[in-house]
């Protein structure tokens, strides 16, 4: 994914997009998905999903479908246990850190698995 | 979008029903003249893509995720297509025309034809409410 500017991560619709997304892939899991703090979330989920172009919702699509695709134990290290910090809309930076750090966090508890257990 | 009790679509002004949300709505998919009350013709409407599968995740069912992988949505939400025709800007059904939305093919929106009041605008979508057919093939 090549970044533009005012695209994909540096497009603050797309970084709430993703968001959100991980926020229902969360609530999905769960099992709590339909009550009201998923509704909420699905309606907000309007707002950027709207403001995306084709390259990025195609995106947000193909990374929709890595949640799904993941195996429960490289989901479970992946991506953060608790709820994110929400991006800020009056910048164009994203802080998913803690998606990002999830899996060096792991490997410090001794939680890694190899390559092979990882593959769904 | 979110289905009646005969399997039609719910009409309404509220997210994934057969209609528009306007404002104050936060999420309002149309603007309105504060003078005339007319709906703003500027393209917007209610939104629509060529083919379900292209819907963003969270408007796609989540029990369709077997099918198609990026599905994140309610699961009591169902695909629909209204009519056969080529998804191409013109003529939807009486009062209403869909204009592809700028730089794409695939996405659009369903406008009103000639200038009208949100109500006349909510009615004219509610009539084609028994042409949408469940499509998630």
């Amino acid at each position: 994914m090549n970044d533009t500017p005012g695209k994909f991560f540096a497009n603050p619709a797309f970084c709430e997009y993703i968001f959100l997304l991980v926020e229902i892939e969360r609530l999905i899991r769960e099992g709590r998905n339909d009550d009201p703090e998923g509704e909420a979330i699905y309606e907000e989920m309007d707002g950027p999903g709207d403001k995306l172009d084709d390259a990025e919702m195609e995106a947000v699509g193909q990374f929709a479908g890595d949640l799904t695709r993941m195996s429960d134990r490289y989901r479970s290290i992946l991506l953060p246990t608790e709820k994110l910090a929400r991006p800020s809309p009056d910048t164009t930076t994203c802080d998913l850190a803690p998606v990002v750090n999830q899996p060096m966090n792991s490997r410090g508890l001794g939680q890694t698995d190899t390559t092979r257990e990882l593959i769904p | 979008m979110k289905a009646a009790a005969d399997g039609f679509p719910i009409v309404g002004d509220q997210a994934k029903e057969l209609g528009v949300r306007v404002p104050p709505n936060p999420h309002a998919d149309i603007d309105v003249d504060s003078t005339s009350n007319l709906v703003v013709w500027n393209g917007k409407g209610m939104s629509v893509v060529e083919n379900w599968r292209l819907l963003a995740p969270h408007l796609i069912p989540v029990r369709l995720s077997a099918v198609v992988p990026k599905a994140k949505g309610l699961g009591n939400l169902r695909c629909y297509r209204l009519g056969d025709g080529a998804f191409a800007s013109g003529f939807v059904a009486d009062g209403l025309k869909l204009v592809l939305k700028s730089g794409s093919t695939m996405t659009g929106n369903i406008v009103p034809i000639t200038s009208v009041t949100v109500a006349e605008f909510q009615s004219d979508l509610a009539t084609t409410r028994t042409l949408w057919v469940e499509d998630e093939t």
